[in-house]
Protein backbone atom coordinates (compact mmCIF):
# COMPACT_ATOMS: atom_id res chain seq x y z
CA UNK A 1 0.00 0.00 0.00
CA UNK A 2 2.56 2.61 0.68
CA UNK A 3 5.06 3.49 -1.72
CA UNK A 4 9.08 3.90 -0.71
CA UNK A 5 10.30 7.15 -1.08
CA UNK A 6 13.91 8.52 -1.00
CA UNK A 7 15.16 11.94 0.48
CA UNK A 8 18.36 13.31 -0.02
CA UNK A 9 19.91 15.80 1.68
CA UNK A 10 21.67 18.56 -0.04
CA UNK A 11 23.57 21.98 0.13
CA UNK A 12 21.98 24.43 -1.39
CA UNK A 13 24.92 24.81 -3.78
CA UNK A 14 24.85 25.41 -7.64
CA UNK A 15 25.60 21.31 -9.27
CA UNK A 16 24.20 19.38 -6.61
CA UNK A 17 20.80 18.00 -8.15
CA UNK A 18 22.75 17.56 -11.32
CA UNK A 19 25.42 15.67 -8.86
CA UNK A 20 22.80 12.98 -7.49
CA UNK A 21 21.32 12.66 -11.14
CA UNK A 22 24.63 11.61 -12.37
CA UNK A 23 25.12 9.21 -9.39
CA UNK A 24 21.18 7.87 -10.34
CA UNK A 25 21.97 7.68 -14.13
CA UNK A 26 25.11 5.65 -13.31
CA UNK A 27 23.78 2.84 -11.16
CA UNK A 28 21.14 3.11 -14.21
CA UNK A 29 18.06 4.01 -11.91
CA UNK A 30 15.46 5.42 -13.16
CA UNK A 31 13.82 8.95 -11.44
CA UNK A 32 10.08 8.47 -11.60
CA UNK A 33 9.13 11.60 -9.37
CA UNK A 34 10.69 14.21 -7.61
CA UNK A 35 10.48 17.23 -5.49
CA UNK A 36 12.76 19.36 -4.02
CA UNK A 37 12.64 21.38 -0.84
CA UNK A 38 14.90 24.30 -0.68
CA UNK A 39 15.77 26.17 2.60
CA UNK A 40 18.49 29.40 1.85
CA UNK A 41 21.29 26.90 2.95
CA UNK A 42 19.91 23.20 2.15
CA UNK A 43 17.51 21.59 0.26
CA UNK A 44 15.60 17.97 0.86
CA UNK A 45 15.25 16.15 -2.54
CA UNK A 46 12.68 13.58 -2.34
CA UNK A 47 13.02 11.02 -4.96
CA UNK A 48 10.22 7.82 -6.50
CA UNK A 49 13.07 6.07 -8.10
CA UNK A 50 12.68 2.46 -10.42
CA UNK A 51 14.98 0.54 -7.95
CA UNK A 52 15.00 1.97 -4.14
CA UNK A 53 17.97 -0.68 -3.32
CA UNK A 54 20.43 0.27 -6.13
CA UNK A 55 19.81 3.93 -5.81
CA UNK A 56 20.10 4.28 -1.88
CA UNK A 57 23.68 1.98 -2.16
CA UNK A 58 24.95 4.53 -5.12
CA UNK A 59 23.71 7.68 -3.21
CA UNK A 60 25.66 6.44 -0.02
CA UNK A 61 28.37 5.30 -1.70
CA UNK A 62 28.82 8.71 -2.99
CA UNK A 63 28.65 10.16 0.56
CA UNK A 64 25.12 11.33 0.51
CA UNK A 65 22.94 11.29 3.28
CA UNK A 66 19.37 9.80 2.61
CA UNK A 67 16.41 8.37 4.02
CA UNK A 68 13.90 5.78 2.93
CA UNK A 69 10.10 7.43 4.10
CA UNK A 70 6.51 5.91 3.23
CA UNK A 71 3.96 7.84 1.35
CA UNK A 72 1.07 7.30 -0.88
CA UNK A 73 0.22 7.13 -4.35
CA UNK A 74 -2.98 8.34 -4.99
CA UNK A 75 -4.67 8.65 -8.41
CA UNK A 76 -6.78 11.54 -8.66
CA UNK A 77 -9.44 12.97 -11.07
CA UNK A 78 -7.82 14.47 -13.98
CA UNK A 79 -10.37 17.12 -14.33
CA UNK A 80 -11.40 20.56 -12.17
CA UNK A 81 -11.92 19.64 -8.40
CA UNK A 82 -10.01 16.39 -8.64
CA UNK A 83 -7.25 17.07 -5.87
CA UNK A 84 -9.98 19.25 -4.36
CA UNK A 85 -12.09 16.46 -3.55
CA UNK A 86 -9.10 14.35 -1.66
CA UNK A 87 -7.77 17.41 0.01
CA UNK A 88 -11.52 17.85 1.38
CA UNK A 89 -11.58 14.77 3.05
CA UNK A 90 -8.23 15.04 4.47
CA UNK A 91 -9.42 18.39 6.03
CA UNK A 92 -12.45 16.95 7.46
CA UNK A 93 -10.45 13.98 9.29
CA UNK A 94 -7.46 16.51 10.44
CA UNK A 95 -4.94 15.18 8.48
CA UNK A 96 -1.99 17.52 7.35
CA UNK A 97 -0.09 17.28 4.36
CA UNK A 98 3.16 17.56 5.13
CA UNK A 99 4.13 17.82 1.42
CA UNK A 100 3.07 16.21 -2.07
CA UNK A 101 4.39 16.22 -5.40
CA UNK A 102 3.04 14.69 -8.68
CA UNK A 103 3.92 11.62 -10.80
CA UNK A 104 4.14 10.64 -14.18
CA UNK A 105 1.35 9.48 -15.82
CA UNK A 106 1.73 8.71 -19.58
CA UNK A 107 -1.57 7.05 -19.86
CA UNK A 108 -3.87 10.02 -18.93
CA UNK A 109 -7.21 9.42 -17.30
CA UNK A 110 -5.73 10.23 -13.99
CA UNK A 111 -2.99 12.31 -12.33
CA UNK A 112 -1.09 10.69 -9.91
CA UNK A 113 -0.21 12.52 -6.77
CA UNK A 114 2.69 11.75 -4.15
CA UNK A 115 1.06 12.79 -0.24
CA UNK A 116 2.79 12.89 2.55
CA UNK A 117 0.28 12.37 4.89
CA UNK A 118 1.03 12.98 9.17
CA UNK A 119 -0.48 10.77 10.55
CA UNK A 120 -0.55 8.84 7.63
CA UNK A 121 -2.48 5.55 9.19
CA UNK A 122 -5.07 8.05 9.25
CA UNK A 123 -5.16 8.94 5.95
CA UNK A 124 -5.40 5.51 4.58
CA UNK A 125 -8.38 5.06 6.52
CA UNK A 126 -10.09 8.14 4.81
CA UNK A 127 -8.89 7.13 1.50
CA UNK A 128 -10.31 3.83 2.12
CA UNK A 129 -13.52 4.54 3.31
CA UNK A 130 -13.76 7.27 0.18
CA UNK A 131 -13.23 4.81 -2.05
CA UNK A 132 -10.27 6.46 -3.48
CA UNK A 133 -7.55 4.15 -5.07
CA UNK A 134 -3.85 3.89 -3.03
CA UNK A 135 -1.13 2.17 -5.52
CA UNK A 136 1.04 0.03 -4.47
CA UNK A 137 4.42 -0.13 -5.88
CA UNK A 138 3.66 -2.56 -8.15
CA UNK A 139 1.07 -0.54 -9.51
CA UNK A 140 2.79 2.54 -9.87
CA UNK A 141 5.51 0.84 -11.58
CA UNK A 142 3.12 -0.52 -14.12
CA UNK A 143 1.29 3.11 -15.04
CA UNK B 1 49.16 65.56 31.44
CA UNK B 2 46.26 66.33 33.30
CA UNK B 3 45.73 65.10 37.35
CA UNK B 4 43.05 62.25 36.14
CA UNK B 5 46.13 60.61 34.34
CA UNK B 6 48.33 60.61 37.04
CA UNK B 7 49.19 57.24 37.97
CA UNK B 8 48.89 55.74 41.66
CA UNK B 9 51.71 54.95 44.02
CA UNK B 10 51.62 51.78 43.60
CA UNK B 11 51.83 52.20 39.31
CA UNK B 12 55.45 53.96 40.08
CA UNK B 13 57.18 51.87 42.50
CA UNK B 14 61.00 51.45 42.07
CA UNK B 15 61.79 47.84 40.87
CA UNK B 16 63.17 46.50 43.33
CA UNK B 17 60.73 47.96 45.94
CA UNK B 18 57.24 45.86 43.66
CA UNK B 19 59.55 42.80 43.44
CA UNK B 20 59.81 43.21 47.10
CA UNK B 21 56.11 43.15 47.33
CA UNK B 22 55.74 40.85 45.19
CA UNK B 23 57.53 38.21 46.94
CA UNK B 24 55.18 38.77 49.86
CA UNK B 25 52.64 38.32 48.63
CA UNK B 26 53.31 35.01 46.80
CA UNK B 27 54.76 33.64 49.79
CA UNK B 28 51.43 34.59 51.29
CA UNK B 29 49.34 33.28 48.91
CA UNK B 30 51.24 29.87 47.89
CA UNK B 31 51.14 29.32 51.54
CA UNK B 32 47.32 29.89 51.45
CA UNK B 33 46.80 27.88 48.71
CA UNK B 34 49.13 24.70 49.92
CA UNK B 35 46.93 25.22 52.93
CA UNK B 36 43.66 25.46 51.87
CA UNK B 37 42.88 23.94 48.66
CA UNK B 38 43.71 20.32 47.79
CA UNK B 39 44.30 20.91 44.40
CA UNK B 40 47.57 22.65 44.90
CA UNK B 41 48.62 20.90 48.09
CA UNK B 42 49.12 17.81 45.54
CA UNK B 43 50.67 19.53 42.95
CA UNK B 44 52.87 20.76 45.33
CA UNK B 45 53.86 17.45 46.74
CA UNK B 46 53.93 16.13 43.21
CA UNK B 47 56.44 18.51 42.10
CA UNK B 48 58.55 17.75 45.53
CA UNK B 49 58.22 22.02 45.57
CA UNK B 50 56.76 23.42 49.01
CA UNK B 51 55.27 27.39 49.24
CA UNK B 52 58.57 28.09 51.81
CA UNK B 53 60.97 26.59 48.78
CA UNK B 54 59.63 29.86 46.62
CA UNK B 55 62.74 32.51 48.13
CA UNK B 56 62.48 34.72 45.31
CA UNK B 57 60.26 35.22 42.56
CA UNK B 58 62.21 33.15 39.55
CA UNK B 59 61.62 29.96 42.14
CA UNK B 60 57.98 30.57 41.26
CA UNK B 61 58.81 28.66 37.69
CA UNK B 62 59.38 25.23 39.68
CA UNK B 63 55.88 24.87 40.09
CA UNK B 64 53.50 23.85 37.82
CA UNK B 65 50.95 25.25 35.62
CA UNK B 66 47.43 25.47 36.21
CA UNK B 67 45.09 24.85 33.08
CA UNK B 68 40.99 25.64 32.38
CA UNK B 69 40.96 22.00 32.44
CA UNK B 70 41.87 22.15 36.40
CA UNK B 71 39.22 24.72 36.91
CA UNK B 72 36.76 22.50 35.30
CA UNK B 73 37.75 19.50 37.21
CA UNK B 74 37.08 20.83 40.15
CA UNK B 75 33.78 22.92 39.62
CA UNK B 76 32.24 23.91 41.27
CA UNK B 77 34.35 24.96 44.52
CA UNK B 78 37.79 22.85 44.91
CA UNK B 79 39.61 25.74 43.96
CA UNK B 80 38.14 28.27 46.75
CA UNK B 81 40.90 29.11 49.24
CA UNK B 82 38.14 30.30 51.72
CA UNK B 83 35.42 28.94 53.35
CA UNK B 84 31.95 29.87 51.43
CA UNK B 85 30.70 31.72 54.15
CA UNK B 86 33.24 34.04 53.42
CA UNK B 87 32.48 34.27 49.68
CA UNK B 88 29.97 37.32 48.62
CA UNK B 89 29.83 36.61 45.53
CA UNK B 90 30.38 33.70 42.93
CA UNK B 91 30.24 33.97 38.70
CA UNK B 92 30.77 31.62 36.14
CA UNK B 93 32.47 31.87 32.94
CA UNK B 94 33.03 29.46 30.20
CA UNK B 95 35.23 26.43 30.79
CA UNK B 96 36.78 23.98 28.93
CA UNK B 97 34.71 21.53 28.46
CA UNK B 98 31.21 20.54 30.17
CA UNK B 99 31.74 22.38 33.33
CA UNK B 100 31.94 25.79 33.58
CA UNK B 101 34.69 27.98 35.58
CA UNK B 102 33.39 29.30 38.76
CA UNK B 103 35.16 31.63 40.64
CA UNK B 104 34.16 33.46 43.90
CA UNK B 105 35.28 36.44 45.55
CA UNK B 106 35.52 37.55 49.28
CA UNK B 107 34.63 41.33 50.23
CA UNK B 108 38.41 42.15 50.07
CA UNK B 109 38.19 40.54 46.54
CA UNK B 110 35.52 42.56 45.54
CA UNK B 111 37.21 45.97 46.94
CA UNK B 112 40.25 44.80 45.35
CA UNK B 113 38.78 43.95 41.95
CA UNK B 114 37.18 47.55 42.28
CA UNK B 115 40.21 49.79 42.92
CA UNK B 116 41.61 47.43 39.83
CA UNK B 117 39.22 48.38 37.64
CA UNK B 118 39.36 51.63 38.51
CA UNK B 119 42.98 52.43 38.16
CA UNK B 120 42.72 51.38 34.45
CA UNK B 121 39.35 53.27 33.92
CA UNK B 122 41.61 56.45 35.99
CA UNK B 123 44.33 55.82 33.38
CA UNK B 124 42.27 56.42 30.62
CA UNK B 125 40.84 59.52 31.81
CA UNK B 126 37.36 58.70 33.16
CA UNK B 127 36.39 60.41 36.70
CA UNK B 128 33.11 61.62 38.62
CA UNK B 129 32.19 64.08 35.32
CA UNK B 130 31.69 61.23 33.42
CA UNK B 131 28.76 58.76 31.83
CA UNK B 132 30.03 55.31 31.47
CA UNK B 133 27.86 53.29 29.39
CA UNK B 134 28.53 49.78 29.36
CA UNK B 135 27.73 47.51 26.07
CA UNK B 136 28.72 43.95 26.50
CA UNK B 137 27.61 40.72 25.16
CA UNK B 138 25.67 38.46 27.83
CA UNK B 139 28.59 36.00 27.77
CA UNK B 140 30.47 39.01 29.04
CA UNK B 141 27.83 39.75 32.16
CA UNK B 142 30.76 38.99 34.81
CA UNK B 143 32.85 42.11 33.34
CA UNK B 144 30.06 44.18 33.14
CA UNK B 145 29.54 43.46 36.81
CA UNK B 146 32.99 44.32 37.29
CA UNK B 147 33.15 47.78 35.04
CA UNK B 148 30.08 48.92 36.82
CA UNK B 149 31.58 48.84 40.30
CA UNK B 150 35.11 49.96 38.66
CA UNK B 151 33.35 52.81 37.54
CA UNK B 152 31.34 53.57 40.24
CA UNK B 153 34.37 53.71 42.49
CA UNK B 154 35.41 56.75 40.53
CA UNK B 155 32.10 58.20 41.10
CA UNK B 156 31.11 58.32 37.66
CA UNK B 157 27.60 57.92 36.56
CA UNK B 158 27.30 54.19 35.20
CA UNK B 159 24.61 52.98 32.92
CA UNK B 160 25.17 49.35 33.48
CA UNK B 161 25.18 46.36 31.00
CA UNK B 162 21.37 45.89 29.89
CA UNK B 163 20.74 43.39 27.21
CA UNK B 164 19.13 46.44 24.49
CA UNK B 165 19.23 46.15 21.01
CA UNK B 166 22.17 48.17 18.71
CA UNK B 167 19.65 50.67 18.21
CA UNK B 168 18.56 51.21 22.01
CA UNK B 169 21.80 51.51 22.77
CA UNK B 170 22.97 53.56 20.28
CA UNK B 171 19.65 56.13 21.32
CA UNK B 172 21.27 55.51 24.92
CA UNK B 173 24.45 56.60 23.91
CA UNK B 174 23.37 59.93 22.02
CA UNK B 175 20.09 60.46 24.35
CA UNK B 176 21.79 60.08 27.57
CA UNK B 177 25.46 61.93 26.49
CA UNK B 178 27.51 59.08 27.08
CA UNK B 179 31.01 60.39 27.05
CA UNK B 180 33.27 56.86 28.06
CA UNK B 181 31.98 53.15 26.39
CA UNK B 182 32.97 50.16 27.22
CA UNK B 183 32.55 47.54 24.79
CA UNK B 184 34.10 45.04 22.37
CA UNK B 185 35.96 46.22 19.54
CA UNK B 186 33.21 43.84 17.24
CA UNK B 187 30.33 45.70 18.94
CA UNK B 188 32.40 49.20 18.79
CA UNK B 189 32.50 48.05 14.84
CA UNK B 190 28.95 47.56 14.53
CA UNK B 191 27.63 50.85 16.38
CA UNK B 192 30.20 52.60 13.57
CA UNK B 193 28.25 50.83 11.00
CA UNK B 194 25.10 51.78 12.53
CA UNK B 195 26.29 55.38 12.73
CA UNK B 196 27.24 55.72 9.49
CA UNK B 197 24.25 54.22 8.32
CA UNK B 198 22.08 57.18 9.85
CA UNK B 199 23.49 59.50 7.26
CA UNK B 200 20.09 61.61 7.08
CA UNK B 201 19.60 61.72 10.77
CA UNK B 202 23.18 62.07 12.08
CA UNK B 203 23.92 61.29 16.02
CA UNK B 204 25.47 63.81 17.98
CA UNK B 205 27.50 61.66 20.18
CA UNK B 206 29.47 63.03 23.55
CA UNK B 207 31.88 59.64 23.61
CA UNK B 208 35.19 61.11 24.89
CA UNK B 209 36.83 57.80 25.74
CA UNK B 210 36.00 54.35 24.04
CA UNK B 211 37.48 51.42 26.16
CA UNK B 212 37.71 48.47 24.23
CA UNK B 213 37.91 45.13 26.28
CA UNK B 214 37.66 41.28 25.22
CA UNK B 215 39.86 41.03 21.96
CA UNK B 216 42.90 42.53 20.75
CA UNK B 217 41.19 45.58 18.15
CA UNK B 218 42.87 45.93 15.02
CA UNK B 219 44.77 48.88 14.34
CA UNK B 220 43.23 49.93 11.16
CA UNK B 221 39.60 49.73 13.37
CA UNK B 222 40.78 51.57 16.38
CA UNK B 223 42.22 54.23 13.90
CA UNK B 224 39.32 54.36 12.00
CA UNK B 225 36.64 54.65 15.39
CA UNK B 226 39.36 57.82 16.76
CA UNK B 227 38.89 59.60 13.63
CA UNK B 228 35.32 59.12 12.62
CA UNK B 229 33.83 59.32 16.52
CA UNK B 230 36.46 61.93 17.15
CA UNK B 231 37.58 60.20 20.18
CA UNK B 232 40.20 58.02 22.09
CA UNK B 233 40.16 54.66 22.59
CA UNK B 234 41.64 52.42 25.31
CA UNK B 235 42.35 48.46 25.25
CA UNK B 236 41.97 46.48 28.21
CA UNK B 237 43.07 42.93 28.95
CA UNK B 238 41.39 40.82 31.39
CA UNK B 239 40.76 37.04 31.99
CA UNK B 240 37.51 35.64 32.50
CA UNK B 241 38.57 33.34 35.50
CA UNK B 242 40.47 34.99 37.76
CA UNK B 243 37.58 37.53 38.19
CA UNK B 244 38.86 40.54 35.94
CA UNK B 245 38.70 42.55 33.23
CA UNK B 246 41.15 45.25 33.03
CA UNK B 247 44.40 43.35 34.66
CA UNK B 248 46.36 44.78 31.81
CA UNK B 249 45.49 48.36 30.50
CA UNK B 250 46.91 51.18 28.45
CA UNK B 251 47.81 54.06 29.72
CA UNK B 252 47.37 58.28 27.64
CA UNK B 253 51.14 56.67 25.96
CA UNK B 254 49.00 54.34 23.97
CA UNK B 255 52.17 52.09 23.93
CA UNK B 256 51.19 48.51 25.44
CA UNK B 257 49.16 47.66 28.59
CA UNK B 258 50.53 48.26 31.99
CA UNK B 259 50.21 44.88 34.00
CA UNK B 260 48.94 45.03 37.32
CA UNK B 261 51.67 43.71 38.78
CA UNK B 262 51.39 44.87 42.38
CA UNK B 263 48.14 42.69 42.30
CA UNK B 264 49.54 40.23 39.36
CA UNK B 265 53.15 37.97 38.70
CA UNK B 266 53.47 37.98 35.37
CA UNK B 267 55.26 35.86 32.88
CA UNK B 268 55.62 35.23 29.52
CA UNK B 269 56.42 31.69 28.56
CA UNK B 270 56.67 29.46 25.31
CA UNK B 271 53.57 27.82 24.73
CA UNK B 272 55.58 25.07 23.20
CA UNK B 273 57.92 24.29 26.23
CA UNK B 274 56.78 26.07 28.88
CA UNK B 275 60.50 28.19 29.21
CA UNK B 276 60.17 31.80 29.36
CA UNK B 277 59.64 33.06 26.21
CA UNK B 278 62.16 35.14 24.42
CA UNK B 279 60.02 37.24 22.60
CA UNK B 280 56.73 36.32 22.02
CA UNK B 281 54.69 33.78 24.26
CA UNK B 282 51.62 33.12 25.64
CA UNK B 283 50.58 34.76 29.04
CA UNK B 284 50.93 33.21 32.54
CA UNK B 285 49.41 35.00 35.34
CA UNK B 286 49.59 34.13 39.47
CA UNK B 287 47.56 35.99 41.65
CA UNK B 288 49.08 38.07 44.67
CA UNK B 289 46.33 39.65 46.39
CA UNK B 290 43.21 37.63 45.76
CA UNK B 291 42.02 35.39 48.59
CA UNK B 292 39.36 33.67 47.60
CA UNK B 293 40.38 32.00 43.81
CA UNK B 294 44.08 32.09 44.34
CA UNK B 295 45.53 31.24 40.61
CA UNK B 296 48.96 30.12 40.44
CA UNK B 297 50.96 30.01 37.45
CA UNK B 298 47.90 30.20 34.99
CA UNK B 299 47.87 29.49 31.55
CA UNK B 300 45.83 32.25 30.18
CA UNK B 301 45.81 30.76 26.08
CA UNK B 302 46.36 35.00 25.47
CA UNK B 303 49.24 35.83 23.34
CA UNK B 304 51.73 39.09 24.07
CA UNK B 305 55.22 40.35 23.63
CA UNK B 306 57.01 42.58 26.52
CA UNK B 307 57.54 45.85 25.97
CA UNK B 308 61.03 46.86 28.09
CA UNK B 309 61.37 50.34 26.88
CA UNK B 310 60.30 52.43 30.13
CA UNK B 311 56.87 54.18 29.36
CA UNK B 312 56.50 57.87 29.25
CA UNK B 313 53.93 57.61 31.72
CA UNK B 314 56.03 57.13 34.08
CA UNK B 315 54.08 53.85 35.75
CA UNK B 316 56.79 51.40 36.65
CA UNK B 317 54.86 48.72 36.01
CA UNK B 318 55.99 46.61 32.80
CA UNK B 319 53.76 46.53 29.91
CA UNK B 320 52.49 43.66 27.18
CA UNK B 321 51.67 44.11 23.86
CA UNK B 322 48.07 42.06 23.17
CA UNK B 323 48.25 39.80 20.31
CA UNK B 324 45.78 38.28 18.55
CA UNK B 325 45.24 34.32 18.12
CA UNK B 326 45.81 31.69 20.80
CA UNK B 327 47.78 29.73 22.50
CA UNK B 328 44.88 26.87 23.22
CA UNK B 329 41.95 25.57 21.27
CA UNK B 330 39.41 28.31 22.41
CA UNK B 331 37.73 30.61 19.77
CA UNK B 332 37.09 33.96 21.18
CA UNK B 333 33.51 35.08 19.99
CA UNK B 334 33.03 38.76 20.46
CA UNK B 335 35.24 39.05 22.96
CA UNK B 336 33.66 35.67 25.08
CA UNK B 337 36.04 32.62 25.27
CA UNK B 338 34.38 29.25 23.62
CA UNK B 339 35.95 25.88 23.93
CA UNK B 340 34.96 23.70 21.20
CA UNK B 341 34.68 20.76 23.49
CA UNK B 342 31.98 22.76 25.46
CA UNK B 343 30.06 23.17 22.20
CA UNK B 344 30.57 19.83 21.92
CA UNK B 345 29.01 18.68 24.86
CA UNK B 346 25.95 21.46 24.63
CA UNK B 347 25.32 20.07 21.38
CA UNK B 348 25.37 16.36 22.64
CA UNK B 349 22.91 17.54 25.12
CA UNK B 350 20.39 18.45 22.75
CA UNK B 351 20.42 16.07 20.25
CA UNK B 352 20.80 13.38 22.78
CA UNK B 353 24.11 12.08 20.64
CA UNK B 354 27.29 13.31 19.32
CA UNK B 355 27.07 14.39 15.72
CA UNK B 356 29.18 12.94 13.19
CA UNK B 357 31.07 16.00 12.39
CA UNK B 358 30.10 19.93 14.18
CA UNK B 359 32.98 22.81 12.89
CA UNK B 360 32.99 26.08 14.53
CA UNK B 361 33.79 28.95 13.04
CA UNK B 362 34.38 32.33 14.02
CA UNK B 363 32.97 35.38 13.14
CA UNK B 364 33.99 36.55 9.77
CA UNK B 365 34.30 40.59 9.78
CA UNK B 366 31.19 41.15 9.23
CA UNK B 367 29.14 42.49 11.82
CA UNK B 368 26.48 40.85 13.61
CA UNK B 369 27.70 37.64 13.31
CA UNK B 370 28.66 35.33 16.49
CA UNK B 371 29.53 31.56 16.52
CA UNK B 372 28.66 29.84 13.17
CA UNK B 373 28.08 25.75 13.89
CA UNK B 374 28.52 23.60 10.89
CA UNK B 375 26.65 20.67 11.70
CA UNK B 376 27.53 17.72 9.06
CA UNK B 377 24.10 15.73 8.04
CA UNK B 378 23.64 12.15 9.20
CA UNK B 379 21.17 9.47 9.59
CA UNK B 380 20.32 10.40 12.88
CA UNK B 381 19.67 14.07 12.41
CA UNK B 382 17.83 14.08 8.31
CA UNK B 383 14.44 13.99 8.00
CA UNK B 384 12.49 14.57 4.68
CA UNK B 385 10.83 17.71 5.92
CA UNK B 386 12.03 20.44 6.10
CA UNK B 387 10.52 21.98 9.24
CA UNK B 388 11.93 19.36 10.98
CA UNK B 389 15.56 19.96 10.03
CA UNK B 390 14.52 23.68 10.92
CA UNK B 391 13.71 22.47 14.10
CA UNK B 392 16.63 21.18 14.63
CA UNK B 393 19.06 24.11 13.69
CA UNK B 394 16.80 26.57 15.49
CA UNK B 395 17.18 24.09 18.87
CA UNK B 396 20.47 23.80 18.97
CA UNK B 397 21.04 27.65 18.26
CA UNK B 398 18.76 28.28 21.22
CA UNK B 399 20.54 26.33 23.20
CA UNK B 400 24.22 27.42 22.48
CA UNK B 401 23.37 31.04 22.32
CA UNK B 402 22.01 30.48 25.64
CA UNK B 403 24.95 28.95 27.56
CA UNK B 404 27.52 30.69 25.42
CA UNK B 405 26.00 34.51 25.64
CA UNK B 406 27.03 34.90 21.71
CA UNK B 407 24.55 35.33 18.75
CA UNK B 408 25.19 31.59 17.14
CA UNK B 409 24.38 30.55 14.01
CA UNK B 410 23.85 26.98 13.11
CA UNK B 411 24.17 25.17 9.27
CA UNK B 412 23.24 22.07 8.08
CA UNK B 413 26.25 20.58 6.15
CA UNK B 414 26.62 17.89 3.99
CA UNK B 415 28.54 14.85 5.40
CA UNK B 416 31.50 14.66 2.58
CA UNK B 417 32.83 11.15 2.01
CA UNK B 418 36.32 12.59 2.99
CA UNK B 419 35.87 14.15 6.31
CA UNK B 420 36.82 11.30 8.95
CA UNK B 421 34.13 10.02 11.50
CA UNK B 422 35.76 11.15 14.39
CA UNK B 423 34.18 13.48 16.94
CA UNK B 424 36.31 15.95 17.72
CA UNK B 425 35.43 19.97 16.66
CA UNK B 426 37.92 21.67 14.18
CA UNK B 427 38.20 25.31 14.59
CA UNK B 428 38.82 27.79 11.54
CA UNK B 429 38.52 31.26 10.66
CA UNK B 430 36.16 31.75 7.51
Amino acid sequence: MFVNQIAVFLENKVGRLAEVARILADASVNIRALSLADTSDFGVLRLLVDNNEKALEALKYNGLTVRESRVLAVPVEDRPGGLLKILDMMDAASVNIEYMYAYANPKGGTAIMIFRFAPIAKAVEVLEKNGIAILSEQELAAS
Amino acid sequence: MSADHLPDKESTFAPELLAQRQLELLQASLNRAHKMVPFYRERFIENGAAPQDVEKLEDLARLPFVRREDLADHYPYGMFAVPLRDIVRIHTASGAGNKPSVTGYTKNDLALWKSLVGRALKAAGINDQDIVQIHLDPGLANWGRDYKDGAEALEASVIPLTPLSLQKQLMVLSDYRTTALITTPVSAGELLESLARLRAAPLNLAVKNLILVGEPAEENLREQLEKELSLTTWLHWGLHEVPGPAIAFECEAHDGLHVSEDSFYLEIVDPETGKPAKDEGEIVLTTLSTRAFPLIRFRTGDRARLVSTPCACGRTLRRIRWLPGRTDGMALIRGVKVHPSQVLAIVEGILGFVPLSCKLFTPSKEAGQGLEVRLGMDDRLFSDEVKELEKIMAGVERGLCQELGVPVRVRLMEQSADVCQNQALIKESL
